[in-house]
């Protein structure tokens, strides 16, 4: 009996305490988190006072340290405090159930649709109009993803592209010219991988043509004619005939050395972002890359001998890129809402820009490097940039590279933000990796992945609901 | 005093001051269990009946999550590969980790060296494991291979062959076993002398002494490790999610997913905490039920000193 009443006691202080920590969760609160408070008309950058807490984005590189210091001497009663490493979403969505996420967050853009569909973002629509920001300067293709049924919530931080980079000298040895290469004939380009393509016996010695598949499924759906998802994000077109032709083109791409497995077994040996890197080692012929790492070749093999070309539609043959990349977005529930809009106007302004790469310049040709120019989200920001900072190295390999990843951004697509953005990612990620591997024909891998996708956009979308 | 052990209510004043200190001492520990692990696991199985996206109030929805739970095919094929794994690891970890302890038992005065050099990769922070052992497991560069190589062996597809995957997983698991290399060396220790004296009496060979004196003698400590490694096996995620989950796509098939890993996906990837919550008690379940199983078979093969009959 003594004991029975006891249980009885446990059981009760359990069931409050499961009751308590639901109810005390601010995040899980129906109404609107935001203080109601209204945006500033005016900030004057002397007198403005605050503490930023900004998760996702750290100081390891000359541009990010760079921008700290001028918003901090600009700033100088805002203290900033970074939290950096990957922005961590299970630590973001612990924080926001607690009632205390941080003050700004740098984020993938694809997670930007996410959130703000969960109303775990502010939006931005007021402070653009009060501060009178012009939205116009960053790249259609990067506001495309942060803009969710109409209203901004996130500002653009870069906006990366992908290019062709062709090892010259992998072409020389076949009996190739980088002109040739014409990316919107599919039957000629899987030709020319398998002429770059070897094999030393049971050994990888060079990938021809690296399509960059799982990671660029939509850009070569995209390069087909077929967008991943419809344009307002809610329904999945995984399935389209496109979509499938594409993933399995790329996926065939992989044959000249022998597949997927061999493929990895051979890339993941990579030193990717060394001075012993696959086109220093004429590992690879051509490759699809996003436009950093034209940077990073130019910083860590200035000599290396590159062609970098602009990709292009299948058999149209217009030029093509797809967009991603990171977005600064402040937290439903944030605490000083007027400096962390400041803070990522200031970060992604033009001059701080240009301020950022001439530092960046001097730093690397300060190490005998090659300054490659620094690509940027602001539109304006990169004009100047390679207008004022960037000065053509004499090294045609670079030099070249410039305008086509400029044009890159201009014949940038992206993807819709949308509800479930990570699911959808999944989806096509999981799918294209079984079609690699033989498990599935493009057709029914894609035909699954669809009805995953969709069946995550329909949840999300109910949820809203 | 037998009293208030043995479940009845404690009645004199002296037990009931006995009973209030007891309770003092214990409550830093109680609290903390309350607060920290009854109180999240209580708030997950409710959670578990409902939609719950984390950033919003959640919302009731019965049994939906457990009957998502046997519609999704990802589910059962993770719950696959994790049985898998436990399958092979449980049962080579003690076997090896046993065969490591005899040989330190017989190593003399180095053995305290053999010691702290086995139980180093213990304490080897689990993301370092997953990235040394992506490396070590190359198909093609990895050392593992290379050294399959100068003894005639080509090496599989580790991490990128479908069918080798999980035997990679296991491999790299199994450099990590030093903890319970030094709990068998020490149980080896306390096996009495007398005992494999008697048995050289009476005629038996080496094999004899260690299956019919050594096992029965550290059999309730192989069951303790028996019981902890399965949980620990059916629960693995930080290694596995490194060397295939992190950052850019992995380009692996569905075989690296193991249970965790795709219960963190639902939960903080896909806001579907409600369906992980189910996914925690489901693997709740079966840890129980397996727990129970050993403990029930225990009883045929455990034996502990100064128990009777």
């Amino acid at each position: 009996m003594y004991f029975r009443r006891r249980r009885s006691l446990v059981i009760c202080l359990l069931t409050v305490l499961c009751a308590l920590t639901i109810a005390c969760n601010p995040g899980a609160e129906d109404e609107d988190g935001a203080d109601g408070s209204q945006p500033a008309q005016q900030v004057n950058p002397e007198t403005l006072e605050g503490e930023l807490t900004v998760w996702g984005f750290g100081t390891e590189d000359v541009i990010g340290a760079n921008r700290i210091e001028q918003f901090e001497e600009a700033y100088p009663k805002v203290k900033v405090k970074l939290t950096p490493g990957e922005f961590d979403n299970q630590k973001f969505l612990s924080a926001a159930a607690s009632g205390s996420p941080p003050d700004v967050i740098h984020v993938d853009r694809t997670i930007v649709g996410s959130f703000a569909a969960r109303g775990a973002l502010i939006s931005l629509d007021d402070y653009i109009d009060a501060t009178n920001l012009d939205t116009g300067i960053y790249y259609d293709s990067a506001m495309e993803q942060v803009t969710v049924d109409g209203s901004v919530y996130g500002i653009p931080q870069f906006s990366n592209v992908v290019v062709a980079i062709l090892n010259n000298t992998a072409m020389k040895e076949a009996g190739l010219t980088a002109a040739e290469v014409d990316f919107s004939d599919w039957e000629d380009l899987q030709k020319i991988n398998e002429q770059l393509s070897k094999v030393d016996g049971d050994k990888v010695v060079r990938v021809g043509f690296d399509a960059g598949l799982p990671g660029f499924t939509p850009f070569w759906s995209a390069a087909n004619g077929g967008p991943i998802l419809n344009e307002d994000g809610t329904e999945s077109m995984l399935d389209s005939p496109e979509v499938i032709e594409a993933v399995d083109f790329a996926a065939e791409t992989r044959e000249p050395v022998g597949g997927q497995e061999k493929y990895l077994g051979f890339s993941q040996s990579w030193d990717f972002f060394g001075s012993s890197n696959m086109y220093v080692r004429d590992q690879i012929g051509i490759g699809l890359f996003e436009q950093w790492y034209v940077g990073v070749l130019g910083d860590v093999s200035p000599d290396v001998d590159i062609t970098v070309r602009p990709f292009t539609t299948h058999e149209d043959g217009d030029e093509i890129s797809y967009s991603n990349g990171l977005a600064w977005a402040i937290p439903e529930g944030a605490g000083d809402t007027d400096a962390a809009f400041e803070f990522m106007k200031f970060m992604t302004d033009t001059d701080t820009w240009v301020a950022a790469a001439e530092a960046s310049k001097k730093d690397i040709e300060s190490k005998g490097g090659v300054y490659t120019g620094t690509y940027t989200a602001n539109n304006e920001a990169d004009e100047r940039i390679f207008e004022d900072v960037y000065e053509p190295t004499g090294d045609k390999s670079f030099d070249d590279a410039v305008k086509v990843i400029l044009d890159a951004q201009d014949a940038a697509v992206s993807t819709p933000p949308s509800a479930a953005g990570e699911e959808v990612m999944r989806a096509w990620e999981d799918a294209s990796n079984k079609v690699l591997l033989g498990e599935l024909s493009a057709e029914e891998a894609m035909k699954e992945a669809d009805e995953i996708a969709q069946r995550a956009l329909d949840e999300a979308s109910e949820d809203q609901g | 005093m037998r009293a208030s052990i043995g479940g009845g209510r404690p009645r004199s004043r002296g037990q009931r001051t006995e009973l209030f200190w007891a309770l003092l001492f214990l409550s830093p520990w109680l609290v903390g269990f309350l607060i920290f692990t009854a109180g999240p696991m209580i708030a997950s199985l409710v959670l578990s009946f409902m939609d719950y996206d984390v950033l919003n109030a959640p919302s009731w929805t019965g049994f939906e999550n457990y009957m998502e739970l046997f519609r999704d095919e990802n589910v059962m094929q993770s719950l696959g590969n994790t049985f898998f794994y436990a399958a092979l690891h449980v049962p080579l970890s003690m076997m090896i980790a046993l065969g490591l302890a005899s040989l330190l038992q017989r190593a003399g005065r180095r053995a305290n060296l053999f010691r702290t050099t086995f139980y180093l990769p213990s304490i080897t922070p689990a993301v370092a494991v997953g990235v040394l052992w992506f490396w070590l497991l190359n198909p093609q560069v990895g050392l593992v291979n290379r050294g399959l190589e100068l003894i005639g062996i080509q090496g599989p597809g580790w991490t990128t062959d479908p069918a080798w995957i999980k035997p990679g997983i296991v491999l790299m698991s199994l450099w990590g076993l030093g903890n319970t290399v030094v709990i068998y060396y020490a149980a080896l220790r306390n096996v009495p002398k007398e005992l494999h004296d008697a048995a050289v009496v009476d005629g038996a060979n080496s094999w004899q002494q260690f299956r019919y004196v050594t096992i029965p003698q550290i059999s309730g400590v192989l069951f303790f490790t028996l019981i902890v490694g399965t949980i620990a096996a059916l629960q693995l995620f930080a290694e596995v999610y490194t060397m295939y989950f992190r950052g850019q796509a992995s380009g692996v098939s569905d075989e690296a997913r193991f249970y965790i890993i795709y219960l963190f996906q639902q939960a903080f990837e896909f806001f579907r905490m409600g369906f992980a919550s189910a996914m925690a008690w489901l693997l709740f379940v079966i840890i129980l039920i397996i727990t129970a199983i050993q403990i029930k078979f225990s009883k045929r093969w455990v034996y502990y000193e100064g128990e009777t009959g």
